[in-house]
């Protein structure tokens, strides 16, 4: 048999060599290990979340955005000036003011006299 | 009402011992076919388990139209050419990783996969066909499959590939085509290694 006809004959050999192949046969106790991965699926919304939120990716990017958040907030209140707390109280207000914040014997010496 | 029928509408009212006995009636067919498609055994167990659990949860959508048996064909062909395709994915990546870390255990080299239900004296033939097989188109591995594995007629594979009799018969006559010609070259090369 020269090298055509052989690598003719195992190319038929091959073709029908799965001619009287047997069904496979599923390996024991699937339905369990289907029933195990119907009750995985029906997860809550809450298990969802929670297995959402509970990704890296998605817990670490939640803290840098609250770092963020937070740095954003202190900087801002640092850069606006302090409007309240230098605000002048109206004129007819002063004087009541001033009485009331006079409490050494320098402040009484110095005050005016109404 | 037949069989399926009763199986069907038992699953559609959420009778668990209709489900046991639809896994009962088309575990092995759902697994050979899926089997057949990935050529990996673990595979095959991952892609019923799939097939299965998609029956359950969409027998709503399942309206009588085909048979259940074409109807469980063509989610069995889709989930098992979604698991290569994600499989290959994970492949390329892997290889991309090995290049980069120089770790020569990452690299998943294929190996030879013998069907189960092939005779031991042909077992050697059947893994050069199966290797072939790989390599054919999607639509023509599927028809060649679903015909010579499966058994099933030309009009049933028509149904479960929905196509028309016609283009099953020209598909399997050009996968039995492509595979004379990939196991020629292959033959060839082996011959002419030694």
């Amino acid at each position: 048999m020269n090298k055509k006809d052989k690598i003719n004959d195992f190319v038929e050999q091959a073709l029908t060599s799965a001619d009287s192949c047997e069904r496979a046969i599923a390996k024991p106790f699937l339905l369990t290990r289907i029933n195990a991965r119907l009750n995985q699926s029906k997860e809550t919304i809450w298990e969802k979340a929670g297995w959402f939120i509970g990704r890296p990716s998605v817990a670490f990017s939640g803290l840098a955005i609250l770092i963020l958040i937070n740095v954003t907030v202190i900087i801002y209140n640092r850069s606006e000036p302090a409007s309240v707390a230098t605000e002048q109280p109206a004129q007819e207000n002063i004087d009541v003011y001033t009485y009331t914040t006079v409490s050494t014997i320098y402040d009484f010496e110095n005050s005016e006299p109404q | 009402m037949n069989q399926s029928e009763v199986l069907v509408s038992q699953l559609k009212q959420g009778n668990q011992s209709g489900f046991t006995a639809l896994v009962d009636l088309y575990q092995d067919m759902v697994y050979n076919t899926a089997l057949n498609i990935v050529q990996n055994v673990d595979d095959a167990d991952d892609v019923a388990q799939e097939v299965f659990v998609q029956v359950y949860l969409s027998v709503n959508a399942f309206k009588g139209e085909s048979k259940l048996s074409t109807w469980i064909y063509r989610i069995t062909i889709t989930k098992a050419l979604d698991h290569e395709k994600k499989k290959k994915r994970k492949k390329r990546f892997g290889f991309i990783q090995s290049l980069f870390s120089g770790d020569e255990n990452e690299l998943h080299l294929p190996v030879e996969f013998n069907h189960p239900g092939v005779q031991l004296e042909k077992k050697e033939r059947a893994a050069e066909l199966f290797k072939a097989l790989k390599k054919l188109p999607d639509k023509q591995r599927i028809a060649f499959t679903l015909h010579k594995l499966e058994g099933q007629s030309n009009q049933e594979i028509a149904e479960i590939m929905n196509t028309s009799l016609y283009a099953v018969e020209s598909l399997i006559g050009r996968a039995k085509r492509n595979l004379k010609r990939i196991l020629q070259n292959y033959y060839n090369d082996k011959f002419s290694d030694q």
